[in-house]
């Protein structure tokens, strides 16, 4: 390999991303704009003080203390008190609360008669984020409650209160979640949406670029350039866009300090898991930017696949819920690997062991797509080299 | 995407188990576990340490932990204390996982809790009295067995057609800039050229109505997503929204007057639209700065109308704000759009003439 010819066709490369406008605002501006503004509705991390309504027929000081404690809690938050159903029914279909409490009117009846008494948490299931934090505020306030009712019926029957408190069950399960305990969803949702902004701003960029460098060389007596080969000019675009795509993911992690999305893994790991997706996503791109006959297509394709690709992934729906074919279509692509090693080295705080069968998926595929994306490259470069000999063979009328 | 949520709930999760106790009660739990319908034991481990790593490969989701002195706390009267640790960072699986540990822990419990309280003399229908004094009567309105395809795909759906068709109008809009498209169409336009644009546009908006009727003819037969309320009333909404869509993609264009720039800026637009559509995350709760962007993206909008109007039977009264609101962007974008675009028409073709 010429030395020369390879450190010009290098800054070749770098000029098409550099000062090509369109490729620029996408591989360099794009991630940090995208990273801020992606962020931006999570900031708060978890819907507080969910709008309710508590319908109490019952009226009687334990009943008003049920409510008092549910207010209380952080997840929701007591907007209307009526003793109207139909009332509270018009207030959630008008969206003025989310959820509505009936407590009825035999509520403290069924204490004092030493029965089980019933509240009912009616709750808008169109917004599962709603159902889950009024779930959970519900559930708190009748078990705290409950457990000072059936402590005062323990002590009643001469058991001790330290006694009372073990025996009110005989077994207690401590559920607890792992490495987002508070259910923060920019602490959920973000590390993966990075990963894919990168993904896909890659292959946009890379594709625009070969679509780009076509563009120009149709219709022109262009030969390209016998001194450079293909391998120069593929390596140099490589490392030209390997180089921009660590700019990129260098951009979105400091986004995701500035949101203080926790970070539990080690750096060095995650470098050494990002160097292989970052492979095989420029060679990618530069595979399908072969097919691309303008930048502009580019954007509207890739772009339009952003969705589908992230839930592919499995980080919001599991994948062994999805049918057999699909779960064998994502494990060949980049994405998956990328987002799920990411969020595990990230958030999970797991070593490079733990994610070895990603691992393993990400440098099988870097020299699949590697060679793929050559051989397209190169069948580009022959087929125009062929057409412009073919053309100034021509006479100059003819062309 | 209908493929990805073929299957609505989440079944069989796969969970290992940890039993240091070893004896048949801790048998017979784990027992109860693998018979619910949510979890399966796939993996059963010795140490914490091996679940936690079998979690951070993504194996198992959860590790059930019976401690050694499970069934001597069960036995002496006490408390034996079950831990149970859910991977919470996937969740949605997370949320699923939660509530079918605490379901097997609480049936497990109240076997034993009713024969201890029965020893000591109380009744069988007087238990749950003293187990439970106050219990919640859970009633999920409008998803009630918590199909996650409906919630999602009634959201995603719309997120990712407007992202095509915000694309499309750009991108064919956008090729009329080219000098010769461009003289051309000056040329045989003499009499109007908004005239021009309302006349392709409406070949788009056929085209486009008609693949947003297949989006929720996807939805409503083919995932069964409910249609409690007017069916009329979503389409009416999906028109104004594929107006919306296309009025926002000619107003872009027409600011900027470049189709290449046009279509990133259209992409930056168009593709976070899903966080603030209020999907996922919920519009209330939302800071301000991003609820202002909300309101100013029609998805946001034909969201609520196709939610409200699907899943909770919302009459044309409960939903007027968002068709108030889609009206409002059209009432803005269009004619500003057709103004801006036809005046970067005539320029286009002025440079060629």
């Amino acid at each position: 390999m010429n030395k020369t010819g390879f450190l010009r066709q290098l800054k070749i490369e770098y000029n098409h991303i550099l000062f090509y406008s369109g490729v620029f605002m996408i591989m360099a501006l794009a991630p940090v704009f995208y990273g801020v503004f992606y962020a931006l509705p999570y900031t708060d991390e978890v819907p507080r003080k969910v709008s309710t309504a508590v319908v109490n027929q019952d009226g009687s000081a334990i009943s008003r203390q049920f409510v008092q404690m549910l207010d209380s809690s952080q997840n929701v938050s007591i907007r209307y008190r009526t003793t109207n159903v139909e009332e509270a029914r018009r207030l959630l279909y008008s969206r003025d609360v989310f959820s509505v409490i009936v407590i009825p009117k035999d509520f403290s009846e069924k204490i004092m008669r030493g029965e089980q008494a019933l509240v009912s948490s009616y709750t808008d299931g169109s917004y599962l984020i709603y159902y889950k934090q009024t779930f959970n505020a519900v559930q708190t306030v009748a078990g705290t409650l409950g457990a000072g009712v059936a402590i005062q019926r323990l002590e009643s029957r001469g058991v001790p209160y330290y006694a009372s408190l073990e025996t009110r069950t005989s077994v207690r399960t401590d559920v607890y979640g792992l490495f987002n305990p508070a259910g923060g969803y920019a602490t959920y949702v973000l590390p993966a949406v990075f990963v894919l902004i990168c993904h896909q701003l890659t292959i946009i960029g890379m594709s625009m670029v070969m679509a780009h460098e076509m563009r120009k060389m149709r219709g022109k007596f262009v030969i390209p350039s016998e001194d450079v080969s293909v391998a120069v000019r593929f390596t140099a675009k490589a490392i030209a866009s390997f180089t921009v795509s660590l700019f990129q993911i260098m951009m979105l992690l400091a986004v995701l300090r500035i949101f203080k999305i926790p970070f539990s893994g080690s750096w060095f790991d995650l470098v050494l898991f990002m160097f292989p997706f970052f492979l095989c996503v420029i060679f990618l791109g530069i595979f399908v930017g072969t097919f691309m006959s303008s930048p502009e297509r580019a954007i509207l394709y890739i772009m339009v696949s952003s969705i589908p690709l992230l839930f592919i992934a499995g980080f919001s729906w599991a994948p062994y819920s999805m049918p057999q074919w699909l779960q064998t279509v994502r494990v060949f692509l980049p994405s998956t690997h990328g987002i799920l090693g990411f969020v595990r080295i990230y958030r999970m705080g797991a070593s490079l062991y733990d994610v070895m069968n990603h691992l393993i998926w990400l440098w099988g595929l870097v020299p699949v797509l590697g060679t793929c994306a050559f051989m397209r490259m190169w069948r580009q470069m022959e087929v125009r080299r062929k057409e412009s000999l073919t053309d100034l063979e021509k006479p100059l009328s003819k062309v | 995407m209908l493929q990805i949520f073929q299957n609505p709930v989440m079944t069989k999760i796969p969970i290992a188990f940890m039993d240091e106790d070893r004896t048949a009660y801790s048998r017979e739990f784990k027992r109860m576990v693998d018979a619910s319908s949510l979890l399966n034991i796939t993996a059963t481990v010795n140490s914490w340490d091996e679940g936690l790593t079998l979690i951070k490969r993504g194996e198992v989701s959860a590790v059930i932990i019976i401690s050694s002195d499970f069934s001597r706390d069960l036995l002496s009267g006490g408390q034996a204390v079950v831990n149970a640790r859910y991977d919470n960072q996937f969740m949605t699986q997370g949320g699923s996982l939660y509530k079918a540990l605490n379901e097997v822990g609480a049936t497990y419990a109240s076997k034993y809790d009713a024969s201890f309280y029965m020893n000591h003399g109380l009744r069988a229908e007087a238990v749950t009295g003293y187990v439970m004094p106050v219990r919640v009567v859970n009633h999920l309105l409008f998803n009630p067995v918590l199909n996650y395809s409906w919630f999602i795909l009634l959201g995603l759906l719309p997120v990712v057609w407007q992202l095509f068709g915000t694309g499309v109008v750009v991108y064919r809009f956008g090729s009329e800039f080219k000098p010769y498209y461009a003289a051309d169409l000056e040329a045989n336009a003499r009499y109007s050229t908004a005239h021009l644009v309302l006349g392709k546009s409406i070949v788009y908006f056929i085209m486009f109505f008609i693949q947003a009727l297949f989006v929720l003819v996807c939805l409503f037969y083919i995932l069964d997503t409910p249609v409690k309320g007017s069916i009329i009333q979503i389409c009416l909404g999906m028109a104004v929204f594929v107006i919306a869509t296309m009025s926002g993609g000619l107003l872009i264009l027409g600011i900027l007057k470049h189709r290449s720039v046009s279509i990133s800026a259209a992409s930056v637009y168009v593709a976070p639209a899903f966080a603030f559509a209020g999907v996922t995350f919920p519009y209330e709760a939302m800071p301000t700065a991003a609820k202002v962007w909300s309101q100013m993206l029609p998805i946001s909008h034909f969201h609520r109308i196709l939610v409200d109007t699907a899943m909770r039977g919302s009459a044309l009264s409960d939903v007027a704000w968002s068709f108030w609101g889609l009206l409002m962007y059209v009432a803005v974008t269009l004619p500003l759009g057709i103004f801006l675009y036809r005046r970067a028409l005539i320029s286009a073709a002025g440079k060629k003439l």
